[in-house]
């Protein structure tokens, strides 16, 4: 019960610790000396997608002086890396393993703006250009205790920690438990063990419990599933279950469609505050995997429903389309400019400034899209429309009919038929093909892509993966093809505008011009790379994988 | 990771008092600190209230069959750990003997903790030995407590001398130590040979009772001391160290929104 060199336990009420009695056990083998009371706080973080969380990581932000931060039990503490400081970040892993650095910073942030460090450096390839959002914020109040052996040397500190969320706007706090940590000094880990032992003799104490985190976010998904059973607003949820073969083939789209919607509404706040520009691309994928479910299930739902609703959402993809755009020519600007060979990137920091000016307007004019009337009517009514097909009313207890269409008979006949559409033009494409067919190949591949993925759970997996990795191949193939297109023909309209409005010296000029060069360049060695890929897809074995992927009702 | 040792040819002058203060005033600055008692005295070790005993003895340190890591022991004050003496080490001469590249050998332990700590403060024992060697090859600064006398000086100029011919040198912070400012020579020495010598600086440690007191109560001065003049001393002392061993601050800043992302042909729309 008791692990490692670092204890924690629960008190049944706060008032235990303090008094003579708990400590009673402790005093008659070591000197108890009690200290300080401090307030503290902190700041818990991770990705919108948990990517820390993912990585088994936890990372807090410090707002008061003389941290004992509540860890994990089992986990080391105590010594020259033990306690944290104001303005601190703490980075706590599997294994023990415990970064600090200080990072004076405002959350959400990115980690470009997180000072460099030992905690920056192992949070960047993990987080990405993610934003650390603040996932929940504790005041604390702390009391310290050192025991000493009879060398009057400290060889445990104990403390105890009351600490109460504080709860964003519209969510209840979080009950949290007081939290004793029995911390050894390091190399003193038998006496904490000791400690440990006898505080744990006390009534009321539980050993090992969960993390102050694991307890906060236990609160806010309770909260959040709370919610959403009694209300029709965003709240991340559940998953959605799983799709069963048998269920009624509308029931199932629009099923499909919800979750789809509920991605689309996750991703608004964050795509509006613009967090980081992960939540712009999410929201984008939804929107067009929903567009391609119009396009390629749409049938399944009520007369009239693509009609009017794939218009609707055409908008919404293309209200995105600009800033999106930005984004990604920003994302990738050093790359880009380290390729220049005869212009220095220097030159291009003109373009870069123009850049981040356009990015301004573009997000005050997605903003505006995105706070508009136009789309709470959408989003309403959308869910209005799909709520009662995904939950059809509950059988009446005489036999129910089969669907007149299940699930994976249409998955399966929708796969196919995205399957033939891109085999079709696979096969007639050659070295002489225009850019056009290329094009037109990329939007079918990705259709096949997103249906094979709106109808995963209902494939055989391991044909699946191998199907999708080589759809993924091909459609990088294909990406890298409009890539270059794209970023050809937006520095060409770049330098048109820079031009207009006196932005651009001639030395940048030049260095654009070198970069809509090279991205020809790179288009044309593109196609010629995605059309021998494409042999590669359109082979029997795969027909035969698509032709016997979904599992039968 | 910055290593600073407390090292005078002399003995009696201060070493320790000096390692063990500066060991505490990093710490309170937020480094995280190991002072690490190289003297088989254990006078640091007494200071803190640590037994001075490492399993197996200096041998198994230096031989690598005990980890620097096992033997290292928390202090009372939070970010300052102790590695003990051992009364084994008054042979760490003949234990380094027998290693490869014998006067590297400590430089190489303390390298695996690099990651672990910011500062690495060695009390040394007096004299010209292997072990003083391993000390001088592995230190990034020399902090040489100098009394105000001829002979001190003397042996100040051997030690300068010796390490001149070290491949890699490191800096030397020497300043007076144990000043009797009743005495016309350390007054004369004091105020004079700062401004005539490089490498010693103006800070300068008193003679006071209340030097003698961390031994009553086994604590730095600032802790017992904190508003004495010998605390302000040692606060001076460790900024000069401090403005020593400190390298010049990363320039670079954060960079603008968005600023990382995926390289070329990755880019997903």
């Amino acid at each position: 019960m008791l692990r490692g060199s670092g204890y924690e336990f629960l008190l049944a009420g706060p008032a235990d610790a303090e008094t003579d009695t708990a400590w009673a056990p402790v005093r008659t083998e070591y000197q108890v000396v009690p200290g300080p009371r401090r307030q503290v706080g902190r700041v818990w973080l991770d990705t919108f997608d948990g990517r820390l969380r993912s990585a088994g990581l936890t990372l807090a932000y410090l707002t008061g002086t003389g941290h004992h931060l509540p860890g994990r039990a089992g986990a080391p503490a105590g010594g020259a890396a033990g306690n944290g400081r104001a303005g601190e970040l703490v980075l706590a892993g599997p294994e023990g393993e415990r970064l600090r650095q200080p990072a004076a910073a405002r959350w959400p942030s990115l980690i470009d703006a997180v000072p460099a460090g030992p905690v920056a450096d192992r949070l960047r390839p993990i987080v990405g250009i993610r934003a650390l959002l603040p996932l929940a914020r504790v005041r604390s109040g702390v009391r310290e205790w050192r025991v000493l052996d009879g060398a009057d040397k400290t060889v445990v500190r104990v403390y105890l920690d009351l600490a109460a969320p504080t709860a964003p706007a519209g969510e209840a706090p979080a009950a949290l438990p007081a939290r004793l940590s029995v911390v050894p000094v390091r190399g003193y880990q038998a006496q904490a063990a000791r400690v440990a032992r006898l505080l744990a003799a006390g009534t009321g104490i539980t050993a090992d419990p969960p993390t102050e985190l694991d307890v906060l976010l236990a609160a806010r998904a309770a909260a959040a599933r709370a919610a959403a059973a009694g209300t029709t607003t965003a709240v991340p949820g559940p998953a959605p279950a799983p799709l069963d073969p048998d269920q009624d083939a509308t029931a199932a789209v629009a099923g499909l469609l919800l979750g789809l919607l509920e991605t689309i509404e996750v991703n608004l706040p964050g795509t509006i505050g613009a967090v980081d520009t992960e939540f712009l691309h999410d929201l984008r994928v939804a929107v067009r995997r929903t567009r391609s479910a119009l396009k390629l299930a749409g049938d399944v739902l009520p007369a009239g429903t693509v009609d009017r609703f794939a218009p609707e959402f055409r908008w919404l993809g293309e209200l995105t389309t600009p800033m999106r755009d930005l984004d990604v020519f920003l994302l990738g600007f050093d790359s880009i400019a380290a390729e220049l060979t005869e212009a220095d990137a220097a030159d291009l920091a003109p373009l870069r400034e123009y850049l981040f000016r356009q990015r301004e307007i573009e997000q005050r004019r997605l903003r505006r899209g995105l706070r508009s009337t136009r789309l709470t009517g959408l989003v309403d009514a959308w869910r209005a429309v799909l709520t009662p097909l995904a939950r059809p009313d509950p059988p009446t207890g005489r036999a129910t009919a089969p669907p007149p269409l299940d699930a994976a008979t249409l998955a399966q006949d929708r796969i196919g038929r995205a399957w033939r559409r891109v085999a079709r033009r696979a096969a007639a494409l050659g070295p002489a093909s225009p850019p056009e067919a290329l094009h037109d190949l990329r939007k079918r591949a990705k259709e096949l892509r997103y249906v094979l993925e709106l109808f995963a759970g209902l494939c055989r997996a391991q044909r699946y993966r191998a199907l999708v990795t080589e759809l993924k191949a091909v459609q990088d193939g294909l990406g890298a093809f409009q890539d270059a297109e794209v970023h050809r023909d937006q520095v060409r309209a770049y330098a048109g505008a820079m031009l207009a409005d006196g932005t651009a010296d001639a030395a940048t000029l030049l260095a654009m011009g070198e970069l809509v060069a090279r991205f020809g360049a790179a288009q044309r060695r593109a196609a010629g790379a995605a059309v021998a890929r494409v042999g590669g897809l359109v082979t029997e074995a795969n027909r035969r994988r698509v032709a016997g992927l979904v599992l039968p009702a | 990771m910055k290593v600073v040792a407390s090292y005078n040819i002399k003995g009696g002058v201060g070493k320790t008092c000096t390692a063990v203060n500066l060991a505490y005033l990093a710490s309170r600055e937020g480094r995280r600190t190991l002072l690490w008692d190289l003297d088989p005295q254990a006078a640091a070790t007494y200071l803190f209230r640590v037994r001075p005993r490492v399993k197996g003895g200096g041998g198994a340190l230096i031989s690598g069959r005990r980890p620097v890591q096992d033997v290292i022991k928390g202090t009372d004050f939070d970010g300052l750990d102790l590695l003990p003496a051992d009364f084994t080490y008054r042979n760490m001469d003949l234990q380094l003997d027998g290693t490869k590249r014998p006067a590297q050998r400590l430089g190489r332990l303390l390298g695996t903790l690099a990651g672990e700590y910011d500062l690495v403060v060695l009390d040394c024992p007096p004299s010209v030995s292997l072990v003083s060697e391993n000390v001088l090859h592995a230190a990034d600064l020399l902090v040489v407590p100098l009394i105000p006398t001829t002979l001190s000086l003397r042996t100040f100029d051997q030690l300068t001398g010796f390490i001149a011919g070290f491949p890699r040198r490191p800096a030397v912070l020497a300043f007076f130590s144990m000043v009797d400012r009743r005495k016309l020579l350390h007054r004369q020495i004091v105020a004079d040979l700062p401004a005539q010598r490089p490498g010693i600086c103006a800070v300068h440690i008193p003679a006071a009772a209340l030097v003698e007191r961390m031994a009553v109560h086994r604590a730095p001065v600032p802790v017992y001391a904190a508003r004495s003049q010998l605390a302000r001393s040692y606060e001076q002392l460790w900024a000069a160290v401090a403005a020593a061993v400190t390298a010049p601050a990363d320039p670079s800043g954060p960079s603008p929104v968005p600023a990382t992302g995926p390289g070329p042909g990755s880019a997903r729309r």
